[in-house]
């Protein structure tokens, strides 16, 4: 894997990034917010999506295992109809925000939806984020349709 | 979910986007990372002057994995940092760093450690490697 941190997990950066969010919204819009998260998952999460274009899905498994363990999110991977679906049941990050005594931007859940649409720039796969409740989301890897 | 231990290549995109606007964009978002951290920061160093800076940077040296060295003296105190974790990630990315992405950090430092009635001098030896020096006198 591409990022593998070890150590300390410094969770508060999730209000850092709710912090922000609520800036560049407030400041400049909720499309320049989407436009960053977009570049993140596109070039951050580079080696993901060249695994992706090759068809080969398990980095982006792997992402996702070792980052919710690590923080201890209530999360399933499941395999459903040709294809696989990350069900979230408690996302750390909200829960973190809300524990930090912030109030949660409405745009704070557009990091998942922009960043999944960055990664699966320019591949044969596509991610369907929905969000399912104030804590949960489910996230579906399939094959564009052609 | 962006993992929190990726952050800071986030905050990377985001300095790009504002560099990009132009250097009052980028300035003025410090600033408000500045009034952020003023929540957790500016009360403790008005009441215990250079021991809460100790106390403040020695929380996050454990929490951020910093490898950073902290020296009291009675006048002033001097932060050594052998290994920035923010700049140590921004470098490990495939994406591109932001050239000045250093520059945050005593763009948010500087204003709040100047509120508290304290005079901090920085040194950011070089941009492209991650350490730094940080002293901060009480007059």
């Amino acid at each position: 894997m591409r990022y593998k941190e070890t150590g300390q997990v410094h969770l508060d950066f999730h209000g850092a990034v709710n912090t922000t969010v609520e800036y560049i919204a407030g400041k400049y819009g909720a499309d320049a917010l989407h436009e960053i998260f977009f570049a993140t998952g596109r070039d951050v999460y580079k080696d993901i999506r060249e695994h992706l274009q090759k068809g080969d899905t398990s980095e982006l498994l792997n992402y996702w295992k070792y980052f919710f363990d690590r923080e201890k999110g209530d999360y399933e991977i499941k395999e459903e109809n040709g294809k696989i679906v990350l069900h979230v049941r408690k996302c750390p990050a909200v829960e973190h925000v809300k524990k930090l005594g912030l109030k949660v931007s409405p745009e704070f859940c557009s990091q998942t939806t922009y960043v999944n649409k960055g990664i699966t720039d320019g591949t044969p796969y596509e991610i369907e984020t929905v969000k399912t409740g104030e804590y949960s989301c489910t996230q579906a890897l399939r094959r564009r349709k052609s | 979910m962006i993992p929190s231990d990726h952050f800071v290549r986030f905050y990377n995109e985001v300095f790009k986007f504002l560099e990009k606007r132009g250097e009052k964009d980028l300035r003025d978002y410090w600033l408000e990372i500045s009034r952020h951290q003023e929540i957790h920061c500016l009360e403790l160093f008005k009441t215990k002057g250079l021991k809460g800076m100790v106390e403040y940077w020695t929380h996050i040296k454990e929490e951020e994995n910093c490898d950073m060295t902290i020296r009291e003296f009675d006048d002033h105190i001097e932060f050594e940092m052998h290994k920035c974790p923010s700049l140590s990630k921004v470098l490990d990315n495939d994406a591109s760093p932001m050239e000045r992405y250093c520059d945050h950090c005593p763009g948010w430092c500087i204003p709040l450690i100047r509120k508290a009635g304290f005079y901090p001098v920085y040194d950011l030896i070089s941009r492209k490697e991650p350490r730094c020096r940080c002293s901060i006198f009480k007059n």
